[in-house]
């Protein structure tokens, strides 16, 4: 009798213990929400899609995959814009996404290109064949062959600076050396400068320390001054390492909203309300094939101008941040597509990467 | 993409809890049988053990994604006991470690570490029922959560450290046979959570201090209201002339409702060896 009792118990408990398990059940993460813009005082102007002829069933076929949580796991917003008008706008995750910013990973990047233009234009900057050394000679090893380094290879991530992306962030993040461009420019080189395209985050920071230097001001100074205050971007975050060189090439953290304005920006040639903001010579080189990249098989058939990804086969151009952050800009569809995605996910298992994106947007880019 | 049923979606919360709480009715029930045909026994003196235990860990943070994630997990700890006639200290010790993944297969780890130091009293002793004792507890625990696939870049935690209530419940069952049951739940505890917003592209993953220092920053106080907790431990002790062999079962939960919600849930079988000591 004892014996029974004790197995009793012990298969009770096990059983019993084991449905306890689903307590931790799964939640929707994703939600119906709006795809409506609301006409806001943030220099916007909101549309239908009939106004500006975009097909209505192409929205809704984007829009169930969007919202699917099948798939674009970590997706949270999603925005087009036609002919300068806003007209779909939707946050599958919260709608507060729309008011609050987020880290656009390499976004930055493409930001740090615009910034470098403007400090052209201004003449800090005579030819992007200048040499690295020749701006910050103090902060270079004796190597003969990196100090051949110019700032078109920075521009274009053919400097040969041997530091791969992850360990890039831990290094210059957590490590934190106590000089971090001399620490940068320390690295091996895999190849001579100029050779190959390695997408690197260390050669944007460098971009970034070079302004620096050359105009007295951080990146940051400059994008608040000449290009978020003029596109009324006011509430954002970019982040600096601990000696204050704003970062880059990811670190910036921004609205969606606010990314549709850079796309547009670019769109209209650096123009914004009738303003030059970037001069439009830069925006066509830097948006231009300038390298090949190692994406050049199917389905990643891209190029790379300055810190922005070319996309032949729409004939567009685009941002690629981690995780699934784009601003993808199509300017014979006078088109700019924005999407948002938690910035940290493992892409190859729940991120967005630039192909699944040109899937999810293609009912678009196809139709009229 | 349609969604395909899949039966580890069956999420009827309310039949797994009336059936939960059938299965704990049932084992009481079946406690007071055995009660019934046994004695109370005794195991005074100094103990000093280990233990390894292996079971089912579950975990979901809201502040990344509302999935549940859910694996095999493996602990290793050790203990220090005092119980004389009427008092009992303990000190428990435990390094656990989980392999999770959600339901599209996402994999993220767990790291848990805790002290458990407790102290209780004899209460009552009823020669059919056993005995009873009670006292508190101060668990400080540490749960710590790398989301690999969903924030390769972060830490996340739930570390509190709290005052409970600690109960016992002991019945010699044979001669050489004791049946033991612990609980243990939280009255108030100091709690960390990650931040809402993470500014920093990277955390410190790689430096071994920070996995123990991070999350035992920004303690606050929180009480039943935000942070829920409870321990509960179902031994059966097999005496031998200078030691204790424990088999078990360990079921611990943990919930914190701030910034978001997270929920842990730990459950194992547990084999601990006990060396008497001292007297």
């Amino acid at each position: 009798m004892k014996s029974i009792i004790m197995i009793l118990i012990i298969a009770l408990t096990f059983t019993g213990l084991a449905l306890l398990i689903r307590c931790v059940s799964d939640a929707p993460f994703k939600f119906e929400s709006a795809i409506v813009p609301e006409q806001l005082n943030d220099g916007w102007q909101v549309a239908s899609p009939e106004d500006v002829n975009i097909n209505q069933q192409a929205l809704d076929k984007i829009y169930a995959a969007f919202i699917s949580e099948d798939q674009y796991f970590n997706a949270k917003s999603l925005l087009v814009v036609k002919n300068g008008k806003l007209v779909f706008e939707t946050y599958c995750r919260s709608p507060r996404d729309r008011d609050r910013f987020g880290h656009v990973q390499s976004v930055t990047k493409s930001i740090t290109s615009l910034i470098f233009g403007i400090v052209k234009s201004e003449g800090y900057i005579d030819s992007l064949d200048e040499t690295l050394y020749s701006i910050i000679p103090d902060k270079f090893p004796s190597d003969v062959t990196k100090q051949s380094i110019t700032l078109r290879h920075l521009l274009t991530m053919t400097s040969g600076l041997s530091f791969d992306n992850n360990v890039f962030s831990v290094e210059i993040y957590a490590d934190k050396p106590s000089d971090p461009i001399k620490y940068i420019l320390k690295k091996p080189l895999y190849a001579n400068p100029g050779e190959q395209f390695y997408y690197r985050d260390c050669d944007p920071q460098l971009i970034s320390y070079a302004i620096q230097r050359l105009t007295g001001k951080t990146e940051q100074q400059w994008a608040k001054e000449r290009l978020f205050e003029s596109l009324e971007i006011r509430d954002y975050y970019w982040d600096s390492d601990h000696k204050g060189t704003t970062m880059g090439a990811h670190g910036l953290h921004l609205k969606p909203r606010d990314m549709a304005k850079i796309g547009q920006l670019v769109l209209d040639h650096g123009r914004w309300n009738g303003s030059q903001i970037v001069d439009s010579t830069w925006i066509a080189v830097a948006t231009q094939k300038q390298i090949e990249t190692l994406f050049q098989t199917k389905p990643y058939v891209y190029d790379y101008g300055f810190y922005w990804w070319i996309v032949p086969r729409w004939q567009a151009f685009t941002t690629w941040g981690h995780g699934g952050n784009f601003i993808f800009v199509v300017p014979e569809k006078e088109m700019v597509v924005v999407m948002t995605s938690m910035p940290d996910v493992d892409d190859d298992v729940v991120g967005t990467k630039l192909d699944d994106f040109e899937e999810l947007i293609s009912p678009l880019l196809e139709g009229s | 993409m349609s969604r395909k049923f899949k039966p580890w979606r069956f999420q009827s919360l309310f039949i797994v809890r009336a059936l939960a709480a059938l299965v704990i009715a049932s084992i009481i029930f079946c406690e007071v049988l055995l009660a019934q045909e046994n004695e109370i026994g005794e195991s005074r003196g100094q103990y000093l053990g280990f233990h390894v235990s292996s079971g089912i860990d579950s975990y979901r943070e809201d502040l990344l994604v509302p999935l549940g994630f859910h694996g095999p997990g493996i602990s290793l700890g050790g203990n220090y006991t005092h119980r004389t006639e009427n008092n009992s200290i303990d000190i428990r010790l435990k390094l656990g470690m989980g392999y999770l993944k959600n339901r599209y297969s996402h994999e993220a780890w767990a790291l848990a570490l805790e002290i458990r130091p407790s102290w209780i009293k004899k209460l009552a002793v009823h020669q059919k029922y056993g005995e009873l004792w009670g006292g508190i507890c101060i668990p400080l625990q540490m749960n710590n959560l790398y989301f690999e696939s969903w924030d390769d870049a972060h830490l996340y935690w739930l570390t509190a450290h709290s005052l409970a209530l600690a109960t016992e419940w002991q019945k010699k069952i044979s001669q050489k046979y004791k049946a033991m049951a612990q609980m243990e739940i939280p009255l108030v505890g100091w709690v960390s959570r990650p931040p809402t917003y993470r500014y920093n592209k990277q955390d410190a993953l790689n430096h071994l201090s920070f996995h123990f220092t991070e999350p035992n920053k920004s303690l606050h106080f929180e009480t039943l209201d935000d942070y829920r907790a409870l321990f509960f431990q179902l031994l059966f002790k097999r005496e031998m002339r200078r030691s204790l062999l424990n088999l078990g079962l360990e079921f611990q939960y943990n919930y914190c409702r701030n910034p978001q919600k997270i929920w842990g849930l730990n459950t194992s079988i547990l084999l601990s060896y006990q060396w008497r000591i001292g007297s």
